[in-house]
């Protein structure tokens, strides 16, 4: 890779994001550790710098190369299937309204906040399979590794750049699915780095707006954005750099992303929807439910929050309050939900680059064009690699039982079907002409209906009342559930079939 | 009550706030008035929240225990009361159990609710000497009465609130020390008592390494002083495995976390966004943190892994969140301390003893209310009891598993398939009983293991409706939520 040795050459030490002070202390510090001579660390630093091409060369393509790995899989999560489904509904003329075309128990009509992945998601996967969404996954992760470095390395170096951007795609491991939210934490990173430079200059970033369009066409976090803004805002008005008229002029940037986000084609009910989506969420997805530490992500997130605030404490300068406000921000995240830990990993990674820097003994400089052209080449090179591994390790998707897709298929069409909510979306996917009595848009659902429904996925008291009320003849359950145990043994109900894990069970 | 805070001269203490030297112009006067306002309203707080009747699910299963020992059993050895049980139980909490049973015996229920008022009005009293130590009383008593607060979740009548009290201590001593540099040999003896009461006896030494090894990468301690100190939590330790139960104590902690951190929902990590009390917890640590990294002075180690060891202690599992507050409460009261831009005064010996006063004359009135109050166990089917008194000795229940304690104190003559004490399971039965708890494939399989003619069970429980739909048991009584049913 002798192209990437210009990663780290001597530029312009960075502005204010950066504090020059810190550096210099480092340094100063070291040296006074030996009177005479060259000091230890002064010896380190010129071995750093004599190595410093070569060491983020490698770091670069350590990570480029971790992240394709990461990326190229099958698909495995249950969502990307219903995601399939409303892309090819959409490009064949349907819409969604009320009653739903698909739930003949939805209560209130579906808000299409992810219609543009949809689409494209569909016409991938119609030209090129499931390789195609397993690539176009690893291309989102690749995308998202490039946004985190464009961030990180505005406050950093390049071997803390690229380490903590390492790191935040560690910590939103579990959002690095084939699925639009990883646009969504594409789209944050973008929008910390274009703050973190406003942070410098105190001049808006106009282009912010069309791309929280673009964020509100592809996934419902756009509004994580709107926050980030604000919040670096008034920071930043809490830091006396600046007065009301600046500070009015950079609230617009939100305000006006906000304005254009009830622009699309949903219309300005896409302002509500996060809010309707999480009523039903929060109580019933898993994904909805607090974080814990016994999630791998979460303690990585954690670790990062709690080296930026030990690094803070132990340091004799105070932060920034935008600084603190971002970083409250992410504790905030990492702890209020499993689905935003990989947002409070995005939004610590400039945070933590920063910190790492005062820990390395030499400057953080601006990256030159071949460095950035270097980075670009490599992921380019890490994409047109990808391609044939997908081919190769992601025809088959993990976790849905494609064996008895042809048996659903041959169910007549209308067959109401009670089906382990994971599967609902593979099932509207693979068997569009059934009707599952629930599925994963748990929006459109009336919560006591939706309490219902998981009291008799546990064989509760109204189990046998909510199958003759939804007038289901076919489930689809997971082998091991109680329903499906119940539904045997108790209503003589018999399995026609299983794959996966999953049992196809037919009413005598 | 009008001196629990009153002038004196400032403390003779080598910190000061903000570089300002203690007791330097600009001091802004406590009102007598205030503290003392604010006592009797933590007081009357304290009251509110200890005067309840027993519904701790783990109560009576201690109180079993108990009895047990005053009757002549053993330490260890093979469970004397559960035939499913294949490891040996532990009575690692001997001390508070044969405690509350001599007080159940002599005043009936009452005593034990009692006893957990006058438990909490300790820990206050131990947060106090925490918190007061580094804050005047108003601050003081604001951060005490949060961290209790953030202990709410196990201010249940159950050992464990002796060992809040203990580590309360353990973190004011080890603070203390951390100032002086002085060891605290009193520590050794306490943590004996401690050992002999519950489980969580190693945080306290754990909160005392932490100090030392901080204190050293401050580089205050010469080795031999690390060394000095260091021997306070090891001498601890030594003394934990003198216990009647002897050296196996010192692993009891582990065993018993083996089953229970995969079955037991307080041993589950802990789901901030839904716990109140790891909100107000992670706010007073939050509150700390804040005032340092905004503060141009370096934060000590000590005081940073202190900080580290209650937000780890805080997301661990619900069952250690009150271990974050108690070791947060001195840390937040100093940030509190420190928006006053003074050094905390000394708290006189006549505040010290109007607050004693206070808390004596708060357990006096508690008895007569208790005795009142908690005449009844709460969340407990009593009135089903007629039902399974019917029940032959021996007969074998399948039982819910919060009540199980509860059976073994009240009806001793039957046996529960399990009980509260899962660490004296297998990790395969446990499993077996929550597939038949959640009537999933093989769910007959423990019914066939542990052959139950009788059940007590949820009303709207899965397994219930299946018993009966399936193997047509019969309901004998509904009652508090809870049915009992009889084996066809």
């Amino acid at each position: 890779m002798p192209i990437l040795v210009a990663v780290t050459l001597n530029h312009p030490r960075l502005d204010s994001s950066t504090p020059a002070d810190a550096e210099h202390e480092v340094i100063a510090h070291g040296q006074g550790e030996l009177p005479s001579g060259k000091s230890r660390s002064g010896v380190f630093v010129d071995r750093v710098h004599d190595r410093g091409s070569l060491i983020v060369s490698a770091l670069a393509v350590f990570v480029v190369s971790a992240a394709t790995v990461l990326g190229v899989r099958p698909i495995g999560d249950p969502s990307p299937w219903l995601h399939l489904r409303i892309g090819q509904y959409l490009l064949a003329g349907g819409r969604f309204g009320y009653p739903d075309p698909w739930a003949p128990f939805a209560a209130k009509p579906y808000v299409l906040t992810e219609w543009l992945p949809a689409i494209v998601g569909y016409l991938t996967y119609n030209k090129f399979g499931a390789p195609g969404i397993a690539w176009l996954r690893c291309a989102g992760i690749l995308t998202l590794l490039t946004a985190l470095t464009w961030t990180t390395r505005r406050a950093a170096g390049a071997i803390a750049a690229i380490t903590a951007a390492f790191v935040a795609l560690l910590g939103a491991y579990d959002g690095l699915t084939e699925r639009p939210q990883m646009l969504s934490l594409i789209f944050l990173a973008i929008t910390l780095g274009a703050w973190w430079r406003t942070t410098e200059d105190l001049r808006p970033r106009w282009w912010l707006v069309p791309v929280t369009w673009v964020w509100a066409c592809s996934h419902g976090l756009w509004l994580v954005g709107l926050g980030v803004g604000a919040v670096v805002a008034c920071g930043l008005a809490c830091d006396n750099r600046m007065g009301r008229r600046q500070l009015r002029n950079l609230l617009l940037v939100p305000l006006a992303s906000l304005a254009a986000a009830g622009l699309t084609p949903v219309g300005p009910k896409l302002l509500l929807a996060p809010f309707t989506v999480g009523s039903n969420a929060r109580d019933f997805v898993g994904e909805w439910q607090p974080s814990t530490i016994h999630q791998p992500v979460t303690v990585v997130t954690l670790l990062m929050i709690g080296f930026v605030l030990i690094a803070w404490a132990r340091s004799a300068r105070s932060p920034h309050w935008w600084q603190v406000g971002l970083l409250v921000t992410s504790l905030v995240c990492a702890l209020a939900m499993v689905r935003t830990v990989a947002v409070a990993a995005v939004i610590a990674a400039p945070l933590l680059a920063q910190e790492l820097q005062n820990l390395l003994p030499m400057r953080a400089t601006r990256p030159s064009r071949l460095a950035q052209l270097s980075w670009v080449g490599l992921t380019a090179v890490a994409l047109v690699v990808a391609a044939p591994m997908a081919g190769a390790l992601a025809q088959n998707p993990n976790g849905v039982p494609v064996h008895l897709a042809a048996q659903l298929r041959q169910i007549p069409s209308g067959t109401r079907v009670v089906a382990t909510g994971d599967v609902t979306g593979w099932l509207l996917w693979s068997a569009p002409d059934l009707k599952p009595v629930e599925d994963l848009r748990i929006e459109v659902y009336d919560p006591s209906y939706v309490r219902r429904y998981i009291e008799a996925m546990a064989a509760g008291p109204a189990w046998r009342g909510f199958i003759q009320e939804t007038g289901a003849t076919v489930a689809l359950l997971d082998e091991d559930s109680p329903l499906a145990t119940a539904l045997r043994e108790r209503a003589g109900w018999h399995a026609v079939g299983s794959d996966a894990g999953y049992l196809l069970l037919r009413r005598p | 009550m009008t001196s629990l805070d009153v002038d004196h001269p400032p403390m003779d203490n080598s910190e000061t706030v903000n570089g300002k030297p203690p007791g330097t112009d600009g001091r802004r006067r406590e009102s007598s008035r205030v503290p003392a306002i604010v006592s009797i309203a933590c007081a009357a707080a304290l009251m509110f929240l200890g005067i309840r009747p027993v519904s701790d699910d783990d109560a009576w299963w201690h109180l079993k225990v108990g009895e047990f020992l005053l009757h002549g059993g053993a330490f260890a050895g093979p469970d004397p009361w559960n035939p499913f049980a294949t490891r040996p139980f532990v009575l690692n909490q001997w001390l508070p159990e044969v405690v509350a049973f001599q007080g159940y015996e002599w005043f009936g229920l009452p005593a034990v609710a009692w006893l957990r008022c006058v438990a909490i009005l300790l820990l206050f009293t131990a947060l106090l000497w925490c918190t007061r130590h580094v804050a005047d009383t108003v601050p003081a008593l604001i951060t005490a009465l949060a961290a209790l607060l953030g202990t709410a979740g196990g201010l249940g009548e159950r050992p464990q609130l002796v060992s809040f009290i203990m580590l309360a201590v353990w973190v004011g001593a080890s603070w203390r020390t951390a100032e002086d540099l002085r060891p605290r040999w009193w520590l050794i003896p306490l943590t004996w008592v401690w050992a002999s009461s519950h489980g969580l006896w190693f945080t306290g030494i754990g909160v005392g390494m932490l100090v030392v090894v901080g204190l050293a990468l401050d580089r205050r301690l010469t080795l031999r002083s690390a060394a000095r100190l260091m021997l306070v939590p090891l001498g601890s330790l030594a003394v934990c495995a003198l216990t009647p139960v002897g050296p196996r104590l010192l692993l009891a902690p582990f065993e018993v976390s083996q089953n229970a951190t995969e079955y037991v929902q307080e041993w589950q990590a802990t789901p901030v966004r839904t716990s109140v009390v790891a909100m107000v917890t992670l706010v007073l640590i939050a509150g700390a943190v804040l005032g340092w990294i905004r503060s141009p002075e370096k934060t000590p180690w000590w005081k940073l892994s202190l900080a580290i060891a209650a937000v780890v202690t805080t997301l661990a599992m619900l069952h250690t969140v009150p271990v974050g507050a108690i070791i947060a409460a001195p840390l937040a009261a100093s940030a509190l301390q420190s928006l006053r831009r003074t050094a905390p005064r000394r708290p006189e010996h006549r505040s010290r003893r109007l607050w004693a006063l206070l808390i004596l004359a708060c357990a006096i009135i508690a008895i007569p209310v208790t005795a009142v109050v908690a005449q009844h166990p709460g969340n407990v089917p009593e009135r089903l009891r007629a039902t399974l008194d019917t029940a032959p000795a021996g007969s074998v229940v399948l039982n819910d598993h919060s009540l199980s304690g509860w059976l073994l104190w009240r009806e001793p003559q039957l046996v529960s398939v399990l009980d509260l004490r899962t660490e004296i399971f297998s990790k395969d039965y446990v499993e077996a009983y929550l597939r038949n708890a959640q009537v999933r494939p093989g769910w007959k399989d423990f019914l066939a293991e542990t052959k139950p003619t009788y059940a007590l069970l949820r009303s709207e429980s899965p397994i219930r409706l299946a018993l009966q739909e399936e193997l047509h048991w019969v309901p004998l009584q509904t009652a508090q939520g809870f049915t009992v049913l009889r084996a066809p």
